[in-house]
């Protein structure tokens, strides 16, 4: 059977029905963190369902449903909602990648942030330095953290090789993890 | 323990440790995780900050996750009911 004729009316809404609807509640969350904008992320949740619905032939029962519908999201987004934000493209790696010498092993850890005082201490400052993250830093902490997909499943929806994967989770907490000691130390949590 | 070892060992229990604590590693990592952290003091160091980070984090995603406008499935099942707007 052509892809085009995989399904009849009544199966493709079954299929959308049973499949995607369930990570509506995912989906809105995903986008939210991708606009920070409500309004924004119920027109790409929107976008994004039309467009399952609309390429339904393509997906094949069975497999991973809410990984083909993030990818769908996350193409939405990079191509119709983040021009209109404004933001950087892409991040400078190698910047970052300077900044963050993952195998510096004399690093001075300063600040602990396992004491539940700093921890409560720094529940505001988290949400903010995670929404403060570069847009492709921020994808895979919420792909990884928030919906717990598998590396093999990020680098799909994300369409990059595992190993970035890796090396842009790995940056991304980096970062986190610099700023929140650096505001620990600040309010005076330092050892 | 020979320095030049030591140093090595640190590095890649570095590098494996992300694999780890996002439970992708290999048997045979996860047994070299487990080996550092008994036996080193620096590894065991790192590993506590780092989960402890991932935790802070995994628990403020957590906390912000935020309910989807109770219209929103209404509205794309009524999109999803209408033809494509043709072009003008």
């Amino acid at each position: 059977m052509a892809e085009s004729e995989k399904y009849t009316e009544a199966q493709k809404n079954e299929t959308f029905n049973k499949e995607f609807v369930p990570y509506l509640d995912s989906a809105y969350n995903f986008a939210y963190k991708l606009t920070l904008d409500e309004d924004e992320a119920k027109d790409l949740v929107q976008d994004t369902y039309m467009k399952a619905f609309r390429f339904i032939n393509s997906f094949e029962r069975g497999t991973n449903a809410k990984a083909w519908l993030f990818k769908i999201l996350k193409n939405s987004f990079i191509n119709e909602f983040r021009r209109r934000q404004k933001q950087p493209a892409t991040v400078d790696y190698q910047e970052v990648e300077q900044v963050y010498n993952s195998d510096d092993v004399d690093e001075d850890y300063t600040v602990d942030l396992r004491s539940e005082s700093v921890q409560d201490m720094i529940g505001d400052e988290v949400t903010n330095a995670i929404n403060a993250l570069p847009i492709d830093f921020r994808t895979v902490i919420i792909l990884c953290d928030l919906e717990d997909f598998t590396y093999e499943e990020m680098a799909k929806i994300l369409d990059i090789p595992i190993g970035t994967v890796r090396s842009r989770l790995h940056r991304a907490r980096s970062i986190l993890k610099i700023s929140l000691q650096h505001y620990a130390q600040k309010m005076g949590y330092a050892k | 323990m020979d320095v030049n070892t030591d140093l090595t060992d640190r590095q890649l229990f570095k590098r494996v440790l992300p694999s780890y604590l996002d439970g992708e590693a290999t048997e045979h990592e996860k047994a070299f995780v487990a080996r550092q952290i008994n036996q080193c003091k620096f590894c065991q160091s790192i590993y506590e900050s780092e989960k402890c980070v991932q935790d802070i984090i995994r628990k403020s995603l957590a906390k912000q996750r935020i309910a989807p406008p109770a219209d929103l499935l209404f509205a794309i099942q009524q999109r999803l009911h209408q033809p494509y707007p043709l072009p003008v």
